[in-house]
Protein backbone atom coordinates (compact mmCIF):
# COMPACT_ATOMS: atom_id res chain seq x y z
CA UNK A 1 0.00 0.00 0.00
CA UNK A 2 1.35 3.13 -1.05
CA UNK A 3 1.10 5.72 1.97
CA UNK A 4 -0.22 9.40 1.39
CA UNK A 5 2.40 12.13 1.29
CA UNK A 6 0.17 15.00 3.08
CA UNK A 7 -3.15 13.61 4.89
CA UNK A 8 -4.93 16.35 6.18
CA UNK A 9 -8.07 15.08 8.15
CA UNK A 10 -11.29 17.18 9.21
CA UNK A 11 -8.95 20.22 9.47
CA UNK A 12 -10.78 23.11 11.03
CA UNK A 13 -8.71 26.79 12.04
CA UNK A 14 -10.26 29.07 13.89
CA UNK A 15 -9.21 32.89 14.75
CA UNK A 16 -11.46 33.47 17.46
CA UNK A 17 -14.78 33.65 16.20
CA UNK A 18 -13.95 33.65 11.94
CA UNK A 19 -13.13 29.94 10.67
CA UNK A 20 -10.49 29.92 8.27
CA UNK A 21 -10.73 26.80 7.23
CA UNK A 22 -13.44 24.44 7.77
CA UNK A 23 -13.70 20.93 8.45
CA UNK A 24 -10.67 20.11 5.02
CA UNK A 25 -10.46 16.62 4.30
CA UNK A 26 -7.30 16.44 1.77
CA UNK A 27 -5.09 13.57 0.47
CA UNK A 28 -2.12 14.31 -1.87
CA UNK A 29 -0.79 11.18 -3.23
CA UNK A 30 3.05 10.81 -3.85
CA UNK A 31 4.54 12.38 -6.92
CA UNK A 32 1.64 14.27 -7.44
CA UNK A 33 0.98 17.82 -8.19
CA UNK A 34 -2.31 18.94 -6.74
CA UNK A 35 -3.41 22.46 -7.30
CA UNK A 36 -5.53 24.65 -4.31
CA UNK A 37 -7.52 27.39 -5.77
CA UNK A 38 -10.03 29.62 -3.84
CA UNK A 39 -10.66 33.61 -4.31
CA UNK A 40 -8.89 35.64 -1.97
CA UNK A 41 -9.27 34.46 1.80
CA UNK A 42 -10.52 31.05 1.13
CA UNK A 43 -8.37 30.04 3.48
CA UNK A 44 -5.76 28.29 1.31
CA UNK A 45 -2.69 30.00 3.17
CA UNK A 46 -4.00 29.18 6.40
CA UNK A 47 -4.54 25.08 5.14
CA UNK A 48 -0.89 25.36 4.11
CA UNK A 49 0.23 26.83 7.46
CA UNK A 50 -1.33 24.27 9.51
CA UNK A 51 -0.38 21.21 7.15
CA UNK A 52 3.46 22.84 7.97
CA UNK A 53 3.17 23.04 11.71
CA UNK A 54 3.53 26.68 11.25
CA UNK A 55 -0.37 27.30 12.76
CA UNK A 56 -1.83 24.98 15.15
CA UNK A 57 -5.06 23.43 14.10
CA UNK A 58 -8.29 24.37 16.55
CA UNK A 59 -9.79 20.49 15.08
CA UNK A 60 -8.60 17.78 13.18
CA UNK A 61 -5.51 15.77 11.97
CA UNK A 62 -2.41 16.15 9.67
CA UNK A 63 0.10 13.63 8.26
CA UNK A 64 3.18 14.07 6.03
CA UNK A 65 4.25 10.91 5.07
CA UNK A 66 2.05 9.20 7.76
CA UNK A 67 3.55 11.05 10.87
CA UNK A 68 3.11 14.50 12.23
CA UNK A 69 4.93 17.19 11.42
CA UNK A 70 8.47 17.38 12.87
CA UNK A 71 11.50 19.48 12.29
CA UNK A 72 13.03 16.35 10.69
CA UNK A 73 10.10 16.82 8.30
CA UNK A 74 11.83 19.85 6.89
CA UNK A 75 15.12 17.81 5.50
CA UNK A 76 12.70 16.71 2.70
CA UNK A 77 10.45 19.17 2.80
CA UNK A 78 10.02 22.78 1.49
CA UNK A 79 8.14 25.65 1.86
CA UNK A 80 7.64 28.69 -0.22
CA UNK A 81 5.08 31.44 1.44
CA UNK A 82 3.05 33.67 -0.74
CA UNK A 83 5.09 36.91 0.78
CA UNK A 84 8.39 37.56 0.98
CA UNK A 85 10.00 36.69 3.93
CA UNK A 86 13.27 36.85 3.29
CA UNK A 87 16.14 39.12 5.41
CA UNK A 88 15.83 42.61 3.17
CA UNK A 89 19.46 43.57 4.91
CA UNK A 90 21.15 40.04 3.34
CA UNK A 91 22.58 39.25 0.05
CA UNK A 92 21.24 36.19 -2.22
CA UNK A 93 24.42 34.77 -1.32
CA UNK A 94 24.23 34.95 2.63
CA UNK A 95 20.69 33.41 2.08
CA UNK A 96 21.79 30.67 0.19
CA UNK A 97 24.78 30.20 2.82
CA UNK A 98 22.59 29.69 5.66
CA UNK A 99 20.11 27.67 3.75
CA UNK A 100 23.42 25.49 3.02
CA UNK A 101 24.06 25.33 6.67
CA UNK A 102 20.74 24.56 8.04
CA UNK A 103 20.03 21.90 5.80
CA UNK A 104 21.97 18.39 5.58
CA UNK A 105 20.32 18.31 1.84
CA UNK A 106 21.22 21.62 0.78
CA UNK A 107 22.58 20.43 -2.77
CA UNK A 108 25.37 23.62 -3.59
CA UNK A 109 25.38 22.84 -7.26
CA UNK A 110 21.47 22.38 -7.80
CA UNK A 111 21.61 25.96 -6.19
CA UNK A 112 24.09 27.81 -8.45
CA UNK A 113 22.13 26.31 -11.27
CA UNK A 114 18.81 27.39 -10.36
CA UNK A 115 20.64 31.30 -9.11
CA UNK A 116 21.98 31.18 -13.01
CA UNK A 117 18.64 30.21 -14.22
CA UNK A 118 17.04 33.35 -12.33
CA UNK A 119 20.14 35.54 -12.98
CA UNK A 120 19.90 36.41 -9.68
CA UNK A 121 23.56 37.89 -8.36
CA UNK A 122 24.87 36.40 -5.23
CA UNK A 123 26.13 39.45 -3.85
CA UNK A 124 23.05 41.68 -4.06
CA UNK A 125 21.00 42.65 -1.33
CA UNK A 126 17.52 41.19 -1.23
CA UNK A 127 16.27 45.12 -0.45
CA UNK A 128 17.24 45.38 -3.78
CA UNK A 129 15.66 42.64 -5.67
CA UNK A 130 12.55 43.19 -7.48
CA UNK A 131 9.47 41.48 -6.25
CA UNK A 132 9.55 38.74 -8.90
CA UNK A 133 13.73 37.96 -8.19
CA UNK A 134 12.75 37.73 -4.34
CA UNK A 135 10.15 34.87 -5.02
CA UNK A 136 12.73 33.59 -7.70
CA UNK A 137 15.19 33.37 -4.31
CA UNK A 138 12.55 31.74 -2.13
CA UNK A 139 12.23 29.12 -5.29
CA UNK A 140 15.61 28.96 -5.35
CA UNK A 141 16.42 27.80 -1.44
CA UNK A 142 13.77 25.43 -2.10
CA UNK A 143 14.41 23.73 -4.62
CA UNK A 144 18.17 23.68 -3.72
CA UNK A 145 17.38 20.85 -1.10
CA UNK A 146 15.83 18.70 -4.08
CA UNK A 147 12.99 18.26 -2.06
CA UNK A 148 10.88 15.18 -1.55
CA UNK A 149 7.57 16.97 -0.31
CA UNK A 150 7.27 21.16 -2.04
CA UNK A 151 4.49 23.17 -0.97
CA UNK A 152 4.24 26.67 -2.99
CA UNK A 153 1.60 29.40 -2.50
CA UNK A 154 1.87 31.38 -5.51
CA UNK A 155 4.87 30.28 -6.50
CA UNK A 156 4.10 32.38 -9.69
CA UNK A 157 3.19 35.99 -7.82
CA UNK A 158 5.37 38.54 -9.03
CA UNK A 159 6.91 37.11 -11.97
CA UNK A 160 7.05 38.15 -15.40
CA UNK A 161 5.06 35.63 -18.13
CA UNK A 162 8.73 34.16 -19.18
CA UNK A 163 9.46 32.97 -15.47
CA UNK A 164 6.35 32.19 -14.72
CA UNK A 165 6.54 29.58 -17.22
CA UNK A 166 10.19 28.81 -15.91
CA UNK A 167 8.47 28.13 -12.42
CA UNK A 168 5.70 25.30 -13.80
CA UNK A 169 8.50 24.20 -15.66
CA UNK A 170 10.62 23.53 -12.54
CA UNK A 171 7.58 22.19 -11.02
CA UNK A 172 6.78 19.56 -14.10
CA UNK A 173 10.19 18.58 -13.49
CA UNK A 174 10.44 18.17 -9.44
CA UNK A 175 7.13 15.88 -9.79
CA UNK A 176 8.62 13.75 -12.53
CA UNK A 177 11.76 13.25 -10.12
CA UNK A 178 9.22 11.92 -7.74
CA UNK A 179 8.26 14.99 -5.84
CA UNK A 180 5.27 15.61 -3.96
CA UNK A 181 3.93 19.34 -5.12
CA UNK A 182 1.11 21.48 -3.22
CA UNK A 183 0.66 24.36 -4.68
CA UNK A 184 -2.43 27.31 -4.77
CA UNK A 185 -2.11 29.91 -7.69
CA UNK A 186 -3.74 32.35 -9.41
CA UNK A 187 -3.01 31.42 -12.42
CA UNK A 188 -5.38 29.12 -13.38
CA UNK A 189 -3.98 28.03 -16.50
CA UNK A 190 -0.51 27.33 -14.58
CA UNK A 191 -2.91 24.89 -12.25
CA UNK A 192 -4.76 23.58 -15.44
CA UNK A 193 -1.50 22.62 -17.31
CA UNK A 194 0.79 21.66 -14.37
CA UNK A 195 -1.72 19.79 -11.53
CA UNK A 196 -2.93 16.27 -11.17
CA UNK A 197 -5.53 17.63 -8.73
CA UNK A 198 -7.86 19.90 -8.03
CA UNK A 199 -9.22 20.88 -5.04
CA UNK A 200 -11.17 23.85 -4.85
CA UNK A 201 -11.66 26.16 -1.16
CA UNK A 202 -14.41 28.69 -0.70
CA UNK A 203 -14.46 30.48 2.68
CA UNK A 204 -12.44 27.77 4.41
CA UNK A 205 -14.46 25.00 3.09
CA UNK A 206 -13.60 22.15 0.17
CA UNK A 207 -16.21 22.98 -2.51
CA UNK A 208 -14.65 20.65 -5.08
CA UNK A 209 -11.65 18.13 -5.09
CA UNK A 210 -10.89 15.68 -7.75
CA UNK A 211 -8.72 15.02 -10.96
CA UNK A 212 -8.52 17.62 -13.74
CA UNK A 213 -10.56 15.46 -16.40
CA UNK A 214 -12.58 14.40 -13.81
CA UNK A 215 -13.92 17.95 -13.09
CA UNK A 216 -14.06 18.40 -16.22
CA UNK A 217 -16.03 16.13 -17.37
CA UNK A 218 -18.58 16.35 -14.25
CA UNK A 219 -19.16 19.71 -15.81
CA UNK A 220 -20.94 21.06 -19.30
CA UNK A 221 -22.10 24.52 -20.67
CA UNK A 222 -25.49 24.33 -22.54
CA UNK A 223 -24.82 27.59 -24.78
CA UNK A 224 -28.50 28.80 -26.13
CA UNK A 225 -28.24 32.00 -28.45
CA UNK A 226 -31.90 33.56 -29.29
CA UNK A 227 -32.42 35.81 -31.95
CA UNK A 228 -34.08 38.76 -29.88
CA UNK A 229 -33.69 38.78 -26.34
CA UNK A 230 -33.88 35.45 -24.01
CA UNK A 231 -37.58 34.48 -23.98
CA UNK A 232 -39.12 33.30 -20.98
CA UNK A 233 -37.54 29.89 -19.45
CA UNK A 234 -40.39 28.57 -17.86
CA UNK A 235 -38.37 27.89 -13.97
CA UNK A 236 -35.53 26.19 -16.48
CA UNK A 237 -32.68 27.24 -14.17
CA UNK A 238 -34.39 26.19 -10.98
CA UNK A 239 -33.64 22.88 -12.27
CA UNK A 240 -31.48 21.19 -9.66
CA UNK A 241 -28.79 19.99 -11.84
CA UNK A 242 -28.07 23.70 -13.42
CA UNK A 243 -25.21 24.88 -10.71
CA UNK A 244 -25.24 28.44 -12.53
CA UNK A 245 -26.61 30.60 -15.24
CA UNK A 246 -25.39 33.35 -16.95
CA UNK A 247 -27.57 35.93 -19.48
CA UNK A 248 -25.54 38.12 -21.38
CA UNK A 249 -27.84 39.79 -24.25
CA UNK A 250 -28.90 37.46 -26.57
CA UNK A 251 -26.91 34.32 -24.87
CA UNK A 252 -27.86 31.77 -22.36
CA UNK A 253 -25.67 29.68 -20.77
CA UNK A 254 -26.34 26.92 -17.95
CA UNK A 255 -23.53 25.34 -16.53
CA UNK A 256 -24.82 21.59 -15.77
CA UNK A 257 -23.63 18.74 -13.62
CA UNK A 258 -25.52 16.43 -15.70
CA UNK A 259 -28.34 16.33 -18.11
CA UNK A 260 -26.60 18.61 -20.48
CA UNK A 261 -28.26 16.68 -23.44
CA UNK A 262 -31.62 16.84 -22.21
CA UNK A 263 -31.58 20.79 -20.88
CA UNK A 264 -30.23 21.44 -24.57
CA UNK A 265 -33.54 19.41 -25.91
CA UNK A 266 -35.38 22.10 -23.73
CA UNK A 267 -34.02 24.88 -24.46
CA UNK A 268 -34.04 24.04 -28.24
CA UNK A 269 -37.74 24.47 -27.98
CA UNK A 270 -37.85 27.50 -27.01
CA UNK A 271 -37.20 28.73 -30.69
CA UNK A 272 -33.43 29.93 -30.34
CA UNK A 273 -30.50 30.34 -33.39
CA UNK A 274 -28.60 27.84 -31.90
CA UNK A 275 -27.67 25.29 -29.40
CA UNK A 276 -24.77 23.55 -28.29
CA UNK A 277 -23.59 21.65 -25.31
CA UNK A 278 -19.53 22.35 -24.63
CA UNK A 279 -16.89 21.38 -22.33
CA UNK A 280 -15.81 23.44 -19.52
CA UNK A 281 -12.28 24.28 -18.86
CA UNK A 282 -10.55 24.91 -15.35
CA UNK A 283 -11.59 28.86 -15.01
CA UNK A 284 -15.15 27.85 -15.53
CA UNK A 285 -15.28 25.24 -13.36
CA UNK A 286 -13.37 27.10 -10.71
CA UNK A 287 -15.88 30.32 -11.47
CA UNK A 288 -19.03 27.57 -10.43
CA UNK A 289 -17.24 26.13 -7.77
CA UNK A 290 -16.88 29.70 -6.02
CA UNK A 291 -19.81 32.09 -7.21
CA UNK A 292 -23.02 32.52 -5.20
CA UNK A 293 -26.11 30.59 -5.30
CA UNK A 294 -28.15 31.21 -8.46
CA UNK A 295 -29.90 34.37 -7.55
CA UNK A 296 -33.25 34.88 -7.99
CA UNK A 297 -33.40 36.73 -11.22
CA UNK A 298 -31.67 33.25 -12.22
CA UNK A 299 -34.53 31.34 -11.42
CA UNK A 300 -36.73 32.69 -13.41
CA UNK B 1 20.85 29.05 11.81
CA UNK B 2 23.45 30.58 14.34
CA UNK B 3 24.62 31.82 11.23
CA UNK B 4 21.82 34.51 10.41
CA UNK B 5 22.03 35.72 14.51
CA UNK B 6 25.93 35.77 13.60
CA UNK B 7 25.36 38.16 10.61
CA UNK B 8 22.37 40.33 12.06
CA UNK B 9 25.04 40.68 15.07
CA UNK B 10 28.19 41.02 13.39
CA UNK B 11 26.53 44.33 11.56
CA UNK B 12 25.24 45.38 14.64
CA UNK B 13 28.50 45.52 16.47
CA UNK B 14 29.80 47.05 13.24
CA UNK B 15 27.76 50.17 13.70
CA UNK B 16 28.17 50.00 17.14
CA UNK B 17 32.44 50.21 16.58
CA UNK B 18 32.46 52.70 14.10
CA UNK B 19 30.80 55.24 16.66
CA UNK B 20 33.11 54.35 19.02
CA UNK B 21 35.47 54.62 17.05
CA UNK B 22 34.71 57.53 15.72
CA UNK B 23 34.41 59.03 19.29
CA UNK B 24 37.52 58.42 20.43
CA UNK B 25 39.15 59.98 17.40
CA UNK B 26 37.60 62.77 18.23
CA UNK B 27 38.67 62.59 21.34
CA UNK B 28 41.73 61.80 20.27
CA UNK B 29 42.29 65.35 17.93
CA UNK B 30 40.49 67.31 20.75
CA UNK B 31 43.46 65.96 23.15
CA UNK B 32 46.28 66.74 20.50
CA UNK B 33 44.91 70.28 20.06
CA UNK B 34 45.00 70.40 23.81
CA UNK B 35 41.32 71.18 23.99
CA UNK B 36 40.90 68.92 27.20
CA UNK B 37 41.79 70.04 30.59
CA UNK B 38 43.90 66.40 31.38
CA UNK B 39 46.76 67.88 28.95
CA UNK B 40 47.54 66.46 25.84
CA UNK B 41 50.79 64.48 26.63
CA UNK B 42 52.91 62.93 29.12
CA UNK B 43 56.62 62.93 28.87
CA UNK B 44 59.38 61.45 31.28
CA UNK B 45 62.52 62.55 33.05
CA UNK B 46 65.88 62.05 31.81
CA UNK B 47 66.07 58.46 33.26
CA UNK B 48 62.66 57.60 31.28
CA UNK B 49 59.65 55.34 32.27
CA UNK B 50 62.12 53.59 34.65
CA UNK B 51 62.36 57.00 36.72
CA UNK B 52 58.59 56.90 38.07
CA UNK B 53 58.87 59.53 40.26
CA UNK B 54 57.56 62.42 38.54
CA UNK B 55 56.44 63.16 34.89
CA UNK B 56 55.50 66.02 32.61
CA UNK B 57 52.09 66.94 31.51
CA UNK B 58 51.72 68.87 28.75
CA UNK B 59 48.49 71.05 28.45
CA UNK B 60 48.18 74.01 25.90
CA UNK B 61 51.26 76.11 26.07
CA UNK B 62 52.60 74.71 30.10
CA UNK B 63 54.02 72.33 30.99
CA UNK B 64 54.28 71.04 34.34
CA UNK B 65 56.01 68.30 36.40
CA UNK B 66 53.78 66.06 38.70
CA UNK B 67 54.07 63.37 40.82
CA UNK B 68 53.86 59.86 38.51
CA UNK B 69 51.12 58.74 41.08
CA UNK B 70 48.98 60.57 40.83
CA UNK B 71 48.21 59.95 37.48
CA UNK B 72 47.73 56.44 38.54
CA UNK B 73 44.45 54.80 37.31
CA UNK B 74 42.80 51.63 38.35
CA UNK B 75 41.80 49.38 36.03
CA UNK B 76 37.94 49.43 37.06
CA UNK B 77 37.51 52.62 35.55
CA UNK B 78 37.60 51.54 32.21
CA UNK B 79 35.72 48.70 32.61
CA UNK B 80 33.02 50.88 33.99
CA UNK B 81 32.77 52.72 30.50
CA UNK B 82 33.12 50.38 28.49
CA UNK B 83 30.29 48.24 30.66
CA UNK B 84 27.93 51.45 30.43
CA UNK B 85 28.53 51.40 26.94
CA UNK B 86 27.83 47.34 26.50
CA UNK B 87 24.73 48.20 28.59
CA UNK B 88 23.60 51.48 26.41
CA UNK B 89 24.61 48.79 23.13
CA UNK B 90 22.11 46.58 24.17
CA UNK B 91 19.59 48.87 25.52
CA UNK B 92 19.55 49.61 21.82
CA UNK B 93 19.68 46.05 19.90
CA UNK B 94 16.81 44.89 18.44
CA UNK B 95 15.40 41.91 20.34
CA UNK B 96 16.53 38.92 18.06
CA UNK B 97 13.23 36.45 18.84
CA UNK B 98 10.78 39.28 17.94
CA UNK B 99 13.04 40.14 14.71
CA UNK B 100 11.97 36.76 13.22
CA UNK B 101 8.29 37.80 14.06
CA UNK B 102 8.15 38.14 9.85
CA UNK B 103 10.56 35.63 9.10
CA UNK B 104 8.95 33.20 10.73
CA UNK B 105 7.88 31.01 7.76
CA UNK B 106 11.27 30.85 6.84
CA UNK B 107 12.72 29.95 9.87
CA UNK B 108 10.30 28.02 11.33
CA UNK B 109 10.51 25.58 8.16
CA UNK B 110 14.11 24.28 8.63
CA UNK B 111 15.03 20.96 10.08
CA UNK B 112 15.82 22.59 13.38
CA UNK B 113 13.70 22.70 16.76
CA UNK B 114 12.76 26.01 17.81
CA UNK B 115 14.00 25.36 21.32
CA UNK B 116 17.30 24.69 19.97
CA UNK B 117 16.81 27.84 17.35
CA UNK B 118 15.63 29.95 20.27
CA UNK B 119 18.71 29.22 22.06
CA UNK B 120 21.06 29.42 18.87
CA UNK B 121 19.89 33.14 18.89
CA UNK B 122 20.76 33.65 22.72
CA UNK B 123 23.74 32.35 23.05
CA UNK B 124 24.90 34.39 19.48
CA UNK B 125 23.83 37.33 20.98
CA UNK B 126 25.42 36.77 24.73
CA UNK B 127 28.80 36.26 22.86
CA UNK B 128 27.80 39.85 20.86
CA UNK B 129 27.36 40.98 24.38
CA UNK B 130 30.88 40.40 25.22
CA UNK B 131 32.13 41.32 21.93
CA UNK B 132 30.48 44.52 22.61
CA UNK B 133 32.01 44.76 25.84
CA UNK B 134 35.78 44.01 25.12
CA UNK B 135 34.95 46.40 21.43
CA UNK B 136 34.46 49.20 24.34
CA UNK B 137 37.11 48.54 25.86
CA UNK B 138 39.69 48.28 23.46
CA UNK B 139 38.68 52.10 22.40
CA UNK B 140 38.55 53.03 25.64
CA UNK B 141 42.08 52.91 25.59
CA UNK B 142 43.37 54.75 22.43
CA UNK B 143 42.55 58.55 23.73
CA UNK B 144 44.45 57.06 26.76
CA UNK B 145 47.43 55.77 25.09
CA UNK B 146 47.14 59.18 22.62
CA UNK B 147 48.76 61.29 25.66
CA UNK B 148 51.01 58.67 26.69
CA UNK B 149 48.93 58.29 30.54
CA UNK B 150 48.22 54.21 29.43
CA UNK B 151 50.97 52.90 31.64
CA UNK B 152 49.70 54.47 34.85
CA UNK B 153 47.00 52.01 34.52
CA UNK B 154 47.03 49.64 36.93
CA UNK B 155 45.36 46.08 37.44
CA UNK B 156 43.07 46.38 40.38
CA UNK B 157 41.07 43.30 42.24
CA UNK B 158 37.47 44.87 41.51
CA UNK B 159 37.84 44.93 37.59
CA UNK B 160 36.94 41.08 37.33
CA UNK B 161 33.89 41.30 39.33
CA UNK B 162 32.58 44.69 38.05
CA UNK B 163 33.10 43.03 34.57
CA UNK B 164 31.03 39.97 35.60
CA UNK B 165 28.61 42.21 37.00
CA UNK B 166 28.14 45.06 34.00
CA UNK B 167 28.22 41.99 31.76
CA UNK B 168 25.40 39.91 33.69
CA UNK B 169 23.57 43.80 33.72
CA UNK B 170 23.20 43.61 30.27
CA UNK B 171 22.31 39.67 29.75
CA UNK B 172 19.68 40.89 32.25
CA UNK B 173 18.46 44.08 30.16
CA UNK B 174 18.94 41.63 27.05
CA UNK B 175 16.86 39.09 28.57
CA UNK B 176 14.41 41.01 29.59
CA UNK B 177 13.42 42.52 26.29
CA UNK B 178 13.46 39.11 24.94
CA UNK B 179 10.71 37.59 26.96
CA UNK B 180 8.55 41.21 26.79
CA UNK B 181 8.82 40.62 22.78
CA UNK B 182 9.46 37.20 22.30
CA UNK B 183 5.88 35.72 21.35
CA UNK B 184 4.78 39.19 20.21
CA UNK B 185 4.37 39.20 16.57
CA UNK B 186 4.82 42.89 15.91
CA UNK B 187 7.39 44.72 15.77
CA UNK B 188 9.77 44.87 19.38
CA UNK B 189 12.14 47.19 17.92
CA UNK B 190 10.73 50.49 20.14
CA UNK B 191 11.48 47.90 23.21
CA UNK B 192 15.10 49.74 23.66
CA UNK B 193 13.36 53.28 23.93
CA UNK B 194 10.43 51.88 26.31
CA UNK B 195 12.88 50.08 28.64
CA UNK B 196 14.97 52.65 29.06
CA UNK B 197 12.17 54.93 29.76
CA UNK B 198 10.67 52.41 32.13
CA UNK B 199 13.96 51.54 33.91
CA UNK B 200 15.07 55.05 34.44
CA UNK B 201 11.47 55.96 36.10
CA UNK B 202 11.73 52.62 38.20
CA UNK B 203 15.28 53.80 39.19
CA UNK B 204 13.71 57.26 40.11
CA UNK B 205 10.82 56.29 41.94
CA UNK B 206 12.95 54.77 44.51
CA UNK B 207 14.26 58.10 45.84
CA UNK B 208 10.82 59.36 46.29
CA UNK B 209 9.32 58.86 49.49
CA UNK B 210 5.48 57.82 49.77
CA UNK B 211 5.77 56.16 52.33
CA UNK B 212 7.70 52.78 53.44
CA UNK B 213 4.85 49.86 51.36
CA UNK B 214 5.40 51.98 48.94
CA UNK B 215 9.49 52.43 48.76
CA UNK B 216 9.18 48.26 49.44
CA UNK B 217 7.09 47.58 46.59
CA UNK B 218 9.66 50.19 43.77
CA UNK B 219 13.27 48.58 45.88
CA UNK B 220 11.50 44.98 45.01
CA UNK B 221 10.56 46.16 41.56
CA UNK B 222 14.06 47.17 41.24
CA UNK B 223 15.79 44.02 41.30
CA UNK B 224 14.26 43.62 37.71
CA UNK B 225 15.75 47.43 36.30
CA UNK B 226 19.82 46.48 35.52
CA UNK B 227 19.74 50.64 36.17
CA UNK B 228 19.39 50.07 39.82
CA UNK B 229 22.60 47.97 39.85
CA UNK B 230 24.51 50.32 38.61
CA UNK B 231 23.71 52.65 41.60
CA UNK B 232 25.36 50.24 43.42
CA UNK B 233 29.01 51.00 41.73
CA UNK B 234 31.05 53.23 43.48
CA UNK B 235 33.79 54.99 42.26
CA UNK B 236 36.11 53.32 44.04
CA UNK B 237 35.63 50.11 42.32
CA UNK B 238 33.08 48.04 42.35
CA UNK B 239 32.60 47.70 46.03
CA UNK B 240 28.66 48.24 47.65
CA UNK B 241 28.01 51.31 48.80
CA UNK B 242 25.89 52.40 51.79
CA UNK B 243 23.90 54.47 49.74
CA UNK B 244 22.81 51.45 47.27
CA UNK B 245 19.47 50.51 46.00
CA UNK B 246 19.31 47.30 46.08
CA UNK B 247 20.65 46.03 49.80
CA UNK B 248 22.63 42.93 48.62
CA UNK B 249 26.63 42.55 48.21
CA UNK B 250 28.07 42.47 45.29
CA UNK B 251 28.27 38.92 45.09
CA UNK B 252 24.55 38.38 45.31
CA UNK B 253 23.95 41.66 42.36
CA UNK B 254 26.15 39.79 40.18
CA UNK B 255 24.14 36.04 40.70
CA UNK B 256 21.18 38.13 40.93
CA UNK B 257 21.20 39.82 36.99
CA UNK B 258 22.69 36.52 35.59
CA UNK B 259 19.55 34.42 36.99
CA UNK B 260 17.24 36.70 35.92
CA UNK B 261 18.88 36.73 32.26
CA UNK B 262 18.88 33.18 32.08
CA UNK B 263 14.80 33.19 33.51
CA UNK B 264 14.19 35.51 31.14
CA UNK B 265 16.12 33.85 27.96
CA UNK B 266 14.55 30.84 28.54
CA UNK B 267 11.07 32.93 28.76
CA UNK B 268 11.27 33.98 25.77
CA UNK B 269 12.26 31.23 24.25
CA UNK B 270 9.42 28.85 25.31
CA UNK B 271 6.88 32.26 24.15
CA UNK B 272 9.14 32.30 21.05
CA UNK B 273 8.74 28.89 19.90
CA UNK B 274 4.44 28.79 20.14
CA UNK B 275 4.24 31.37 18.20
CA UNK B 276 2.14 30.95 15.16
CA UNK B 277 3.19 32.15 11.59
Amino acid sequence: MTLTTISVHDLTKRYGSFEAVSHLTLDVEPGSICGLLGPNGAGKTTAFKCILGLARPTAGSIAIEGAPVTPKTFETTAYVPERNVLHEWMTVGEHVELNRRSNPKHDPKRADELLATFKLDRRKKVKRLSKGQKTALMLILALSIRPRILVLDEPSSGLDPIFQRVVLDLMIDAAAGGATILFSSHQIGQVERAADRVAILKQGRLVLDGTVDELKGSQKIVEAIFEDSVPSLNGLAADARILRVERVGRVYRAYVREGGDEIARRLDALGPKSVSVLDLNLEDIFLNAVADAKSPEDTI
Amino acid sequence: MWYLEFLRMRRALTVYALILLGIALALVVGLQLGHVAVGNSVSFGPGGPSDVGFVYVTGGHETKRVAAKSLEFPLVWLVGVAGFLAIFFTAILGPSLNAESEHLDYVFTKPISRARLGASYVLVDVAGLLAAFLVGLVIAVIPLASIGILRFLFVDSAALPTFVLLLGMAFMWYGEKQAATGWYQGSGGKAGVVSIVVFSILSALAAVDLGPSFHATIIALNFLNPLAYLHSLTSQGGTVNEHTLLPVSMAWQIVLTWSIGVVCCAIAVAGWRRVEA
